[in-house]
C-alpha cells in the first residue's frame, strides 16, 4: 500500500496482512495505489515471532512491538518523511477542523485536548483535517489535510499523573468519508485547548502574542530561514482571532465552541479589519 | 487576678488583651500610680462611657504642628471612633482603664473626610494620656488604640529607647523599623512599633468582622490593613532575628508572637476574601541599596514582534519564543544595561500611579523571570 500527501507517497509493505489492513484503516482517504504518485520513502514491517519489526526510511523507535505500537511507528515515520519532502510547509503539533471555507487550527501539547475537540466538533458537523499534525502552507495561508484516523483519550474523571498520557491508549473515532476534507482550507482562527480537571467549559479570547508563542512552541518544522517563519507566525497570530477553551467535558466544550462559532471566528476578525 | 510582684506575672498573657483584663491589671500595677494630674477635669466632657475626660490644650504642648487646632469635644468623629473601638470590648475596657485623659485636635492642613491617617502621640503628661487628630473617625479609633498600646508597653517596662525588662538589646544596637525610615532604631523602638501596629491591626480586624458599614470596612481593608500587614511581616522578621530578652521577655515574646500570628492570619484572610491585595513593603534602605546594584541588560540578537499591547520575543539561539504582557514589556524595554532595578521602578512609577517602593517587588520578580527565560544577561 502507499500513503499519499500532496502528490507524494510513502510505500508501506508487510507480509503480515493484519498490519496492512490496520494501517489502511488508520490512513483512510490517504491510501493510494502504489506507484501512482512520486515516492518519497518506503517502510517495511516484518513479523518475528510475537513482535513486529519496522525497517526502511525511519528512525522512529518501536516500543513493545505490538500491533498498536507498529501503527504508531508507521504513522510518525510517514509524517517524518512528508516533513522532509515538504520543508517549505510549517508542520504544527495540532488538530484542525473546518467549517465552510474556514479552517481552525487547534495547537497544543500532549494531553491538552486537541483530539477531543477535533472529534467533538466533528459531531457538530465540522469537517476533519487532522487530529495530531497539521501542515500549513505559508504561501496560501491554508491548512492541508493529513487525515489519519482520529483517536482520543477517554479521561478517567479524576486527576492522573502525566505518565497516564503516555500509557493510556487512545480510542479510535470513525469519521465518515464525506466529513474528511480533501483540499487545502484557509486558516481562519486558532483554538487553544486546555483540559483541566473539574473545570466548567469556558471560552475566552487568547492574546495574539500568546497564540504566536504557542504556535511556535508547537511547530515541528519551520523550514529556513527560521526568522521568516517566526515573522510569518506572528503576522498570522496578529491577524486571526484566537480563543482558549478550558474544559473537563470535551463534548460540552465542542458544543459551546460550535454554538458560539460566529462570535469567536467572525466578530474579532471583523473588529480587526475595522 | 491580682498581681503581687513582678516575678508572679504570667508574661505570656501580657501582650494580647485578655478578656479578664489580666494584662490591664499588670500594666496598672507596674505603672505604680504614674499618670497625669486630672484634677480640674472633674466637669470636663468625657468619652468611653464617662471614663476618660477630654482636656482642651494647645498643639504646642503636645508637639503637634501649628495646623492643628483643638477639636470641639462634641466633634462627631470622636463618638464614632469610640463606637468603633466598642466593637472590640476587651480593648474598650482597657482604654477606659489605661487612658487617663485625651486631647483632640483638628488638623486644618488635611481634609476632614476621605482618607485614613492621623497624628497621635502620648500627651504632654506622658503615661496615660493620648493626643490625637480627629479628622477621620477610623484613623482616630486606630490612633487611640495605638497610643493606648504604647502606654501599656511603657507600663510593662519598655520605653522607646530603653527597657527595665523584657528587651535586653542595648540602645546602641540599631535596626530597620517597619514604620520609621529616616534612621535605624533601637530594638525597644522596634518593639513599640510592632506592638502598637499589632494593636491597630487587631482593631482593624475587629472592625471588619463586626461593622455593618461597608464603606468603612472597604476603607479599613484597603487603606489600613493592606498597608500594615506587610509592615508587620517585615518587623516580625527583624524581631525574630535580633531581639534579645530576659526571662520575662522570653515568656512575653512567646505570647506576643502567638497573638501577632493570629492577627496577621486573620488580616490576610480578610484581604483575600474581599479581593484586596496587600501592598508589598520594601524598607527604603533595601530599595536604596539597589541603586548601586546590578543593571539588567537584554541579551543580544533577540527578535521582537509587537502584537497589540503584548510582545513576542524570539530567542534564536534557544529557538524559543516568549509572549510578554504589557507589564513585562515595560520592564523589558528599560533593561538596557544602564538602569538599576530602582531606576526602572522610578521610571515606571508615575506611569502606573505607584511609588518606586511599591513597585520594587513586582519589578524584581519581573527581572528575575525575564532572566530565567533567557531574555536578560546573567547577573
Amino acid at each position: 500500500m502507499a500513503v499519499a500527501f500532496q502528490g507524494c507517497a510513502v510505500a508501506v509493505r508487510s507480509t503480515a496482512v493484519e498490519v496492512i489492513d490496520e494501517f489502511r484503516r488508520v490512513c483512510g482517504t490517504m491510501v493510494v495505489v502504489p506507484d501512482a504518485v512520486t515516492p518519497v520513502g518506503h517502510l517495511q514491517v516484518d513479523r518475528t515471532g510475537e513482535v513486529y519489526v519496522v525497517s526502511g526510511d525511519t528512525d522512529v523507535a518501536l516500543g513493545d512491538g505490538s500491533l498498536a505500537d507498529v501503527m504508531r511507528c508507521l504513522r510518525y515515520s510517514v509524517i517524518q518523511l512528508f516533513i522532509q519532502a515538504f520543508p517549505g510547509l510549517y508542520w504544527f503539533h495540532a488538530g484542525a477542523v473546518a467549517w465552510g471555507g474556514n479552517a481552525v487550527l487547534i495547537p497544543g501539547h500532549r494531553g491538552r485536548g486537541k483530539s477531543t475537540l477535533v472529534t467533538g466538533l466533528g459531531d457538530h458537523g465540522w469537517d476533519y483535517l487532522s487530529d495530531d499534525v497539521v501542515p500549513l502552507d505559508p504561501q496560501t495561508h491554508t491548512l492541508l489535510p493529513l487525515p489519519f484516523a482520529p483517536a482520543k483519550r477517554e479521561y478517567p474523571g479524576r486527576r492522573m499523573r502525566s505518565v497516564w498520557l503516555r500509557t493510556t491508549p487512545k480510542t479510535d473515532v470513525t469519521v465518515p468519508g464525506e466529513r474528511v476534507r480533501s483540499g487545502p482550507t484557509p486558516v481562519a482562527a486558532f483554538v487553544i485547548p486546555r483540559y483541566r480537571q473539574d473545570a466548567h467549559t469556558k471560552v475566552a479570547a487568547f492574546s495574539p502574542a500568546q497564540a504566536a508563542a504557542l504556535l511556535l512552541e508547537n511547530c515541528w518544522n519551520f523550514g529556513a530561514p527560521r526568522a521568516n517563519a517566526v515573522r510569518y507566525v506572528c503576522a498570522l497570530a496578529g491577524r486571526l482571532p484566537a480563543v482558549r477553551a478550558v474544559f473537563s467535558d470535551g463534548a460540552d466544550a465542542a458544543r459551546v465552541l460550535a454554538g458560539t462559532r460566529e462570535e469567536w471566528m467572525m466578530d474579532r476578525a471583523a473588529a480587526r479589519e475595522a | 487576678m491580682k498581681v503581687e510582684s513582678v516575678t508572679d506575672i504570667d508574661w505570656k498573657r501580657t501582650p494580647e488583651p485578655q478578656a479578664d483584663q489580666y494584662d490591664t491589671d499588670v500594666a496598672e500595677r507596674l505603672a505604680k500610680g504614674r499618670g497625669p494630674d486630672v484634677s480640674g477635669l472633674e466637669n470636663a466632657p468625657r468619652i468611653f462611657d464617662g471614663a476618660v475626660p477630654i482636656e482642651e490644650t494647645t498643639a504646642e504642648s503636645v508637639q503637634f504642628p501649628e495646623s492643628c487646632v483643638p477639636a470641639p469635644a462634641d466633634h462627631p468623629n470622636i463618638q464614632q471612633a469610640v463606637e468603633l473601638i466598642r466593637l472590640w470590648p476587651t480593648v474598650f475596657t482597657q482604654c477606659q482603664r489605661l487612658i487617663r485623659k485625651a486631647n483632640f485636635f483638628v488638623d486644618t492642613a488635611v481634609p476632614e473626610k476621605g482618607f485614613i491617617g492621623s497624628l497621635s502621640r502620648a500627651g504632654a503628661d506622658g503615661f496615660g494620656t493620648v493626643a490625637v487628630t480627629v479628622n477621620d473617625p477610623v484613623a482616630l479609633a486606630e490612633s487611640i488604640v495605638h497610643e493606648m498600646g504604647h502606654n501599656k508597653l511603657r507600663a510593662l517596662g519598655v520605653d522607646f529607647t530603653s527597657a527595665k525588662r523584657i528587651v535586653t538589646n542595648t540602645e546602641g544596637d540599631q535596626y530597620k523599623s517597619p514604620v520609621r525610615y529616616d534612621c535605624l532604631r533601637p530594638m525597644t523602638a522596634i518593639l513599640h512599633a510592632m506592638w502598637s501596629y499589632t494593636y491597630l491591626t487587631a482593631l482593624d480586624v475587629e472592625i471588619l468582622r463586626a461593622s455593618s458599614d461597608h464603606a468603612v470596612k472597604h476603607r479599613v481593608a484597603q487603606q489600613s490593613l493592606a498597608l500594615n500587614l506587610p509592615r508587620l511581616d517585615f518587623g516580625l522578621d527583624v524581631l525574630q532575628s535580633h531581639v534579645q530578652t530576659d526571662e520575662a521577655g522570653k515568656q512575653f515574646f512567646f505570647g506576643f508572637f502567638q497573638w501577632l500570628d493570629r492577627v496577621r492570619a486573620a488580616g490576610y484572610d480578610i484581604l483575600e476574601r474581599v479581593g484586596i491585595k496587600p501592598l508589598p513593603f520594601v524598607h527604603p534602605d533595601d530599595a536604596q541599596g539597589k541603586t548601586n546594584g546590578p543593571r539588567p541588560a537584554r541579551v543580544n540578537g533577540l527578535h521582537q514582534y509587537r502584537l497589540g499591547e503584548e510582545t513576542l520575543i524570539y530567542v534564536p539561539d534557544a529557538e524559543k519564543a516568549h509572549a510578554l504582557n504589557p507589564s513585562a514589556v515595560a520592564i523589558f524595554d528599560l533593561c538596557d544595561g544602564s538602569r538599576t532595578v530602582q531606576d526602572i521602578c522610578r521610571e515606571l512609577g508615575p506611569l502606573v500611579g505607584k511609588t518606586a517602593g511599591e513597585l520594587t517587588p513586582d519589578v524584581e520578580q519581573g527581572v528575575t523571570q525575564l532572566r530565567e527565560l533567557g531574555l536578560l544577561q546573567p547577573d
